[in-house]
């Protein structure tokens, strides 16, 4: 499906009622949209697993964020975190998505953050995977050194400090696939609509010097922070720094050893601790 | 979800995605637009078998149509077949929906009519439950007395006669129990969002001079069509009228002791309508 949402078309797909048939009742099951990680990335690698287990205890959203999938690519002045907020908080208002859950992997995350600040009165519960409020990038060259070996290492500063194309096809063949430590199969990957555009102007641009650590502490719904241990992408330092910036009351934060970035493909137990999060909203 | 179309707010749910992981591709499913019996009815009897059903082979979406459910009210002088017809072709324009089949049930298959006649290329394929070209008094009265005997006959004959309120009361109690085979339970009822005035209203309106059946020929989207044959809401004879002026593809089953309920009362349906969306889908992909 697809709707009109600030002078662009947004493609989104749906599983699950909102409005399920429960005795006398029509009860309304909570709603989480999932935030790809990105960007460039569309929404498909959340339709293996991570959406079907929501969609038990939620009406589940998927969305391709402008510049990706099959959505309106825009155009590269339009890439930032801010229009991403905007949208997502437009689609919500042009389908009368009341209070959501928002669940983001990576940038998806920060997006999510960044939005739940922004309007807190629109944000039922944050789920943030793999989510650091800024990129430090040695903190990156440190942990693909440490996984991938000194040649990882070396390849993900030079991209850092000079992201040209060369060096990018060059992180994209030796760094990409540390991100997780099952590989993604290559059947998932050709399914993905990738815009690599996207994905090199953003480690150019506002990659370099995004900060929730500030809106992190306005966030005033629960959120659920789930961390692979073995990320060299968003490093458990880095998600350790957003922890901190968040309203420790409301926090609950989940660590997995042995886990890459996005955490379910290595861990697919996390993705019951997002069900039972997701469906304490109902009774809470 | 509720989303503007045209003057009001339509609600819309939705169950089964459009995408679904196959191999290395993203493999698109056909959307099913489901229109409930009514007006004034909504989506939620649908929510119990048939739409979950469907789920498992195309993506379904439930809408309530204006007046009734959670979409808005709308006003009298809004409340016409037209507008209906039109909401539909403009709800799947604005999510998106292309190529939509449309399934409707009883005045949801009226619409579903209305609707492919006004936009003919709009719909990849219609699947019409119990439709009707015209309302019929004396044929609907004829199988309530058939079901439900003497009593049923007088308490429907005074209710199309002079649609007040105590008419449509017994009615209510008489012969709406008559349209399903099993008991409609306490949880359906209760369950529906359901605004009586607005079907009164267009009983007592347009139901009256209503006659679609010039305006069948314009229909180019192919259709399967279903009947019950003890529905006093569609009579066997009004729903064949209606599959005989069909121009195009078209297929026709009639189900034994079959009522207005046709879905449930019939599970043979269901086969049919696999048989059928595999034929569309694969039209589809042709196309």
């Amino acid at each position: 499906m697809k709707v009109a949402v600030n002078g662009i078309e947004l493609f989104f797909d749906v599983e699950g009622a909102k409005a399920r048939p429960d005795g006398p009742w029509m009860r309304d099951r909570p709603t989480v949209i999932l935030l790809p990680t990105g960007p460039g990335i569309d929404h498909s690698l959340y339709k293996e697993h991570v959406g079907p287990v929501l969609a038990e205890v939620a009406q589940v959203i998927y969305l391709d964020l402008r510049g990706a999938g099959r959505s309106d690519w825009s155009s590269a002045e339009h890439w930032t975190i801010e229009t991403w907020v905007d949208d997502v908080i437009a689609f919500c208002d042009v389908l009368e998505i009341r209070r959501p859950a928002l669940l983001g992997t990576g940038i998806g995350g920060v997006i999510a953050v960044q939005l739940a600040a922004q309007r807190p009165d629109l944000v039922e519960r944050l789920v943030l995977v793999s989510t650091v409020a800024r990129y430090v990038h040695s903190r990156s060259v440190a942990e693909f050194d440490r996984i991938g070996g000194s040649e990882a290492g070396e390849v993900a500063a030079r991209y850092y400090a000079d992201p040209t194309e060369l060096n990018f096809a060059e992180f994209m063949r030796i760094c990409v696939p540390l991100y997780t430590r099952s590989p993604l199969p290559p059947d998932t990957i050709a399914r993905i609509e990738l815009n690599l555009a996207l994905t090199a102007h953003w480690d150019a641009t506002d990659a370099r010097d995004f900060d929730v650590r500030e809106p992190a502490g306005r966030v005033q719904c629960p959120v659920l922070v789930l961390a692979g241990e073995d990320d060299p992408s968003t490093t458990i330092a880095g998600i350790g720094e957003l922890v901190e910036a968040l309203p420790a009351q409301l926090l609950r934060y989940e660590r997995y050893p042995e886990a890459g970035h996005g955490v379910f493909r290595d861990r697919p137990e996390a993705i019951r601790v997002v069900s039972e999060f997701l469906a304490a909203a109902e009774t809470a | 979800m509720r989303i503007q179309v045209g003057d009001v707010r339509l609600f819309f749910d939705v169950e089964g995605t459009k995408l679904v992981a196959e191999g290395p591709w993203m493999r698109e499913r056909q959307t099913v637009v489901l229109l409930h019996p009514g007006p004034g009815f909504d989506h939620g009897l649908f929510k119990v078998q048939l739409g979950p059903w469907l789920s498992a082979g195309t993506q379904v979406v439930y809408t309530d149509l204006r007046g009734g459910g959670r979409s808005d009210r709308s006003t009298p002088g809004e409340r016409t077949l037209e507008r209906w017809a039109d909401d539909v072709k403009e709800l799947c324009d604005a999510i998106g929906v292309d190529r939509p089949a449309v399934l409707g049930l009883g005045f949801g298959s009226v619409v579903a009519l209305e609707y492919a006649a006004r936009h003919p290329e709009h719909p990849a394929a219609l699947i019409l439950a119990a439709p009707v070209a015209r309302i019929l008094p004396e044929r609907s009265v004829a199988v309530y007395e058939r079901l439900g005997g003497p009593d049923a006959r007088a308490v429907a004959e005074r209710f199309y006669d002079g649609m007040d309120e105590q008419a449509f009361a017994d009615f209510l109690r008489v012969c709406f129990p008559l349209l399903s085979s099993y008991a409609l339970t306490s949880d359906v009822i209760a369950r529906a969002d359901w605004n009586p005035e607005v079907l009164m209203e267009w009983m007592r309106g347009e139901a009256k001079h209503l006659d679609l059946r010039d305006r069948l020929a314009a229909i180019r989207a192919p259709a399967l069509v279903l009947a019950g044959e003890d529905d006093a809401w569609a009579p066997l004879e009004s729903v064949r009228e209606v599959f005989d002026l069909l121009p195009g593809h078209k297929r026709f089953r009639s189900y034994a002791r079959g009522r207005h309920s046709v879905f449930r009362d019939a599970p043979e349906a269901y086969e049919d309508m696999r048989l059928f969306l595999d034929d569309i889908q694969a039209r589809e992909l042709d196309a």
